[in-house]
């Protein structure tokens, strides 16, 4: 550290400092810990704003099953019909993909890291 | 009845050489620490003093759930930044800018003070000044270290960072003061 910076560290903590004039009346601990105390949130605040909760979630989750019962009749029966079609054809063709990925007993991930090594050596030698 | 009662609760903090405190003797000897904090932080006597109320009244209802073999003061001190941070954005929100740069200055009048004096005060007060400019980042860790004197680690426990990012920090912060006061007629 140089000169110039323990000058300027002294310079700050002088002005920094709390002076004479700005001290603060004392705190009163007694009155803080009756504040803290009485600021609390008790079991008298806590449960409206349960129960509002549980009344706005039990709301939302009614919604959201009206709106995917009527999705078939908004969409109409042939366009929902090759909505699920669609999906069950991806999930027979992924279903497999997934199982194999999941499985523990084969080193996927090591797998794929020699094939990129063999990728890149290739490119380098062609290169 | 129901003052007396909380009075008369001891609740133990281990401080570093492993003293043990009330909350009361908690209070009277960190008060002025967290007040002058949060004065240098917001700028304002009433916004320092709601402060310090505030960062005491959630020690007390913390204290159950600390972890009385640690020191106290940079629990504290963490718990008294976090709340100036917090009042600091509501504050600026406010008013509408960032910070009450005019209201932190408090110029005392130059009349009646002897002529060293006078310009001791205007250096406090430009210095107050920029310090109160510096970006939050930087504020915390320059009021941390030249106002309540702890070290980079202790600074590094306080606000969560690494010593060494506090060192660059206050590093940074020493630079821009530096360009502000040099700036500054």
């Amino acid at each position: 550290m140089t000169g110039q910076d323990q000058l300027e560290e002294a310079r700050l903590r002088r002005a920094l400092r709390l002076e004479a004039d700005e001290v603060p009346p004392r705190l009163d601990a007694v009155l803080i810990a009756a504040a803290a105390r009485t600021a609390r949130p008790t079991g008298s605040d806590v449960v409206p704003v349960a129960a509002a909760a549980f009344a706005a979630g039990w709301i939302v989750s009614e919604m959201w099953r009206a709106a995917l019962a009527a999705v078939p009749s908004v969409l109409g029966e042939g366009a929902f019909r090759l909505a699920i079609d669609a999906f069950t054809e991806a999930a027979i063709v992924l279903a497999p993909a997934a199982t194999l990925a999941a499985s523990a007993a084969l080193p996927l991930t090591a797998a794929a890291a020699a094939l990129i090594a063999i990728a890149l050596g290739q490119r380098r030698t062609h290169a | 009845m129901a003052l007396a009662r909380v009075a008369s609760l001891a609740l133990p903090f281990a401080e570093p050489r492993a003293r043990r405190v009330t909350f009361a003797e908690l209070v009277g000897e960190h008060q002025n620490e967290v007040y002058g904090l949060a004065l240098r932080m917001l700028g304002e006597r009433d916004a320092a003093m709601d402060v310090t109320s505030v960062v005491f009244m959630k020690v007390f209802r913390a204290f159950d759930r600390y972890d009385q073999a640690r020191p106290v003061r940079p629990w504290l001190l963490r718990i008294a930044v976090n709340e100036c941070i917090s009042a600091g954005r509501v504050l600026a929100r406010e008013r509408g800018r960032r910070l009450p740069v005019d209201a932190a200055l408090e110029l005392p009048g130059r009349e009646g003070l002897p002529e060293e004096e006078a310009v001791r005060s205007e250096d406090r007060v430009r210095v107050r000044s920029a310090v109160a400019a510096l970006p939050e980042l930087y504020r915390v860790p320059v009021l941390l270290r030249y106002f309540s004197g702890l070290s980079l680690e202790e600074i590094a426990g306080v606000t969560g960072r690494s010593a060494s990012t506090v060192g660059v920090q206050l590093l940074r912060a020493r630079a821009l003061l530096r360009g502000t006061l040099e700036a500054a007629p």
